[in-house]
């Protein structure tokens, strides 16, 4: 009314103080946040709960913003999520448990790995002759072509 | 609102960081009328909202689909 302004805004003659007031103003603008800009809180983790079934879980209501819910069933080894397509239509899935192939070892009997071993000792004596045999020819040749040719292999088997 | 020329423009300015207006953006995106008064039909049965029911929601506001 005539001018003067008494009380609410109080007008500091300290440069300090007029300091720091600037400075509470400064932190007063930085922390006020325009309307609208303002976050919904995000809620960490997955959404959605333990059901008993699958209609229990289509029948859960979940949130519109199309984020996807959750919902395992323990009993049914299974877990179904839901969430709202693009269409506003529930977009639901289910997930099934697989059951892992156990492999188990397949045995012989002893008798037939034991005639298994025979074979195998045969076959090898056999290649012992042959190899033996070609190197007693290497030898051979050698000294005199021909010479001892025939009976070298004769008196390996 | 009106008055600042894209109402479209503002809202975006102003919820742009909202998950559900930029869902709705999304859901809006590339359908016509017809598209889009299905797509309200559909999330309003999902808060269990027939047909009536949703018209008369949206009489409160002054809509009508």
């Amino acid at each position: 009314m005539n001018g003067f302004n008494y009380g609410y805004r109080h007008i500091p003659n300290d440069p300090m103080q007029m300091m720091y007031q600037q400075r509470l103003q400064a932190m007063q603008q930085q922390y006020q946040q325009p309307y609208g800009s303002m976050q919904m809180p995000q809620p960490s983790g997955l959404k959605g709960r333990i059901v008993t079934g699958m209609e229990e879980a289509r029948a859960a209501q979940i949130d519109l913003d199309g984020s996807v819910f959750v919902f395992p069933s323990l009993s049914e080894n299974k877990i179904y999520t839901k969430s709202i397509g693009l269409d506003g239509m529930p977009v639901f899935e289910v997930y099934m448990k697989q059951a892992q192939e156990q492999k188990t070892p397949t045995y012989a009997e002893s008798g037939v790995v034991a005639a298994l071993q025979q074979r195998v000792e045969v076959l090898e004596n056999m290649l012992r002759g042959v190899t033996m045999n070609v190197q007693s020819n290497a030898v051979n040749t050698d000294d005199a072509v021909g010479q001892s040719n025939g009976t070298d292999a004769t008196a390996v088997r | 609102m009106m008055q600042s020329g894209n109402p479209m423009a503002l809202m975006q300015q102003q919820f742009g960081n909202d998950p559900m207006f930029s869902r709705a953006m999304q859901m809006a995106q590339g359908k016509n009328e017809d598209e889009l008064k299905a797509t309200v039909r559909n999330l309003a049965k999902q808060r269990g909202m027939d047909d009536a029911a949703l018209g008369q929601f949206l009489s409160q506001f002054g809509m009508k689909l």
